[in-house]
């Protein structure tokens, strides 16, 4: 396996959130697989896991928030190398509940994109996912959240799924988002028929390193070659 | 004429570039073909759960890592070996938590061609580095190792003691067929946020480009006192780094860390390497060995 150069083709920047789109003709991801990404330069020496924000017509597109000194210098080049489709892909179904806690509704919108009927909660703290989401809204039910209340409902991302869950039983839930809004979703679901997506800083990304492990109840596990999505019902918290 | 293939202590080799233990685990991911021989992630009789999360962490040109050799024992491994056997020379990389176990793993290893003791690893408590940092545990476990084995047997040292030496030269005197300098230096990373350590198992070793020098150091010390050769490792992100090596006083290389962020580093190594020698018209790689010391 071998990383390949890209060129961005475009960058679209809103309220602190980015869109990047490049051409790709290597293998289609599936949704829950993701990319890993490296700079030329020497001085940032770890590659970086992306999840897929969307893939169609050839044109593969991540959704970035700049906050490291990776996603910074992202922001500011036009060429960089990736390796993937990795990582093993979600399952599929025909209906889903996605509830994703702010960038982390990028691998969700890519996922909800395959899925017949769903409802889509993406919670922020302000008002900047719905700019790059609001495709999804042909296609299901969305409902924003805002800490701020600048849009949707005021509140935290899970208080919505509460009430969905009385309306839409048995249906599987997929969250992405961090750590204490995930327990938050395993709390409210009792962990049944729900997925996470999980997060570690990774090495290799192909398995071989042992280095992105995360507690379950079988032992460590690897985001990379066991997930990155797990049934929630084996993920521990600390 | 090949001008790559060396000898290292009776394993012959198409060439000095390995690849090291700890980056690789039997999958596709990797071309092993291209290297003179892969060295196999760590066992032990039992295996190991490792260290808790996070395990590894970018620290700028370089890596650290607190993976804390998790593996499924040696049965799983053998197992492993028998599914890639053939495609290069392959080497185990073995620990214990006593002198006997180090003894009883090399035992029960099926289909490889070479053994590296791991005395060396920063990462594990009850094993390891602390008998590396003692020249008289380093020559019982050479010795130990060297008896229940009939294939050349390496041992990986640590850059952590002011005893490189004299451990060294334990493990030859023990009938080591090479020394491996060296495993990755003790370091830690501290999280300004939260005043805690960053990675879970607390301290952890420290690899990549940063730690060149240091590395070449001790392989260019060890070089005038050894008589076997010594396998270098530290920091090799390109071909140009494994003829500073050479220069030293290495007779073989080892890359580790270069691999997560390019798969294919070996290939356009063994490229840049066959380029120097033929431009600089050298008839093999070992006629540069050690040359730095004449100037």
């Amino acid at each position: 396996m071998k990383y390949r150069r890209i060129k961005t083709l475009t960058k679209k920047q809103n309220r602190g959130l980015v869109k990047i789109e490049f051409n790709w003709d290597g293998e289609p991801p599936m949704p829950g697989q993701f990319f890993m990404l490296t700079l030329e330069r020497l001085d940032i020496f770890l590659p970086r896991p992306f999840s897929v924000f969307d893939f169609q017509n050839g044109v593969l597109s991540f959704l970035i928030k700049p906050i490291g000194r990776f996603t910074n210098i992202l922001m500011n080049t036009d060429t960089f190398n990736i390796m993937g489709p990795l990582g093993n892909p979600a399952p599929l179904f025909k209906s889903g509940i996605f509830i994703g806690g702010g960038i982390g509704v990028a691998p969700l919108h890519y996922h909800a994109k395959q899925t017949e009927n769903f409802v889509f909660i993406a919670g922020s703290l302000t008002d900047d996912l719905r700019f790059f989401i609001s495709d999804l809204e042909k296609r299901g039910r969305v409902i924003y959240t805002t800490e701020d209340g600048s849009y949707g409902v005021k509140g935290v991302v899970t208080e919505p799924l509460e009430e969905i869950l009385k309306e839409e039983k048995n249906i599987p839930v997929f969250a992405c988002g961090p750590v204490p809004m995930l327990k938050k979703v395993k709390e409210i679901t009792g962990g049944r028929n729900t997925y996470l997506y999980m997060e570690q800083v990774m090495g290799c990304g192909t398995g071989g390193c042992k280095g992105c492990a995360i507690k379950t109840k079988d032992g460590y596990k690897m985001v990379c070659s066991d997930g990155p999505v797990f049934n929630a019902m084996e993920v521990l918290f600390e | 004429m090949n001008k790559l293939n060396v000898n290292i202590g009776g394993l012959e080799l198409k060439n000095p570039l390995l690849l090291a233990s700890g980056v690789w685990d039997t999958d596709s991911s990797v071309e092993i073909e291209v290297y003179g021989a892969v060295i196999l992630k760590g066992v032990n009789l039992n295996g190991r759960k490792g260290n808790p999360p996070p395990r590894i962490y970018d620290i700028q040109c370089g890596v650290i890592n607190s993976i804390g050799l998790e593996n499924g024992g040696v049965d799983e491994l053998n197992r492993k070996i028998e599914k890639i056997k053939g495609r290069t020379k392959l080497i185990a990389n073995i620990f214990g938590s006593t002198v006997e176990e180090y003894k009883d793993v090399a035992e029960r290893l099926k289909g490889i061609d070479g053994i590296e003791i791991n005395v060396s690893c920063p990462n594990v408590k009850d094993s390891g580095i602390a008998f590396g940092r003692s020249p008289e545990y380093v020559e019982k476990i050479a010795a130990l190792v060297k008896k229940v084995s009939n294939v050349p047997v390496f041992v990986k040292l640590t850059p952590d003691t002011d005893r490189l030496e004299d451990i060294a030269l334990a493990a030859e005197k023990a009938g080591a067929d090479a020394v491996v300098c060296a495993n990755t230096y003790t370091g830690i990373v501290i999280d300004i946020n939260t005043g805690k350590p960053i990675l879970g198992g607390i301290t952890g070793g420290v690899s990549g480009p940063c730690i060149k020098p240091l590395t070449v150091y001790r392989v260019w010390k060890l070089r005038r006192v050894l008589k076997i050769p010594i396998i270098a490792s530290g920091g090799i992100a390109s071909w140009q780094d494994v003829i500073e090596y050479i220069m030293a006083g290495a007779d073989a290389v080892e890359i580790g860390s270069i691999i997560f962020r390019n798969l294919d580093a070996g290939t356009e190594i063994i490229s840049g390497l066959n380029k120097y020698l033929e431009e600089k018209n050298i008839h093999h790689i070992l006629d540069i060995r050690g040359g730095v010391h004449d100037g």
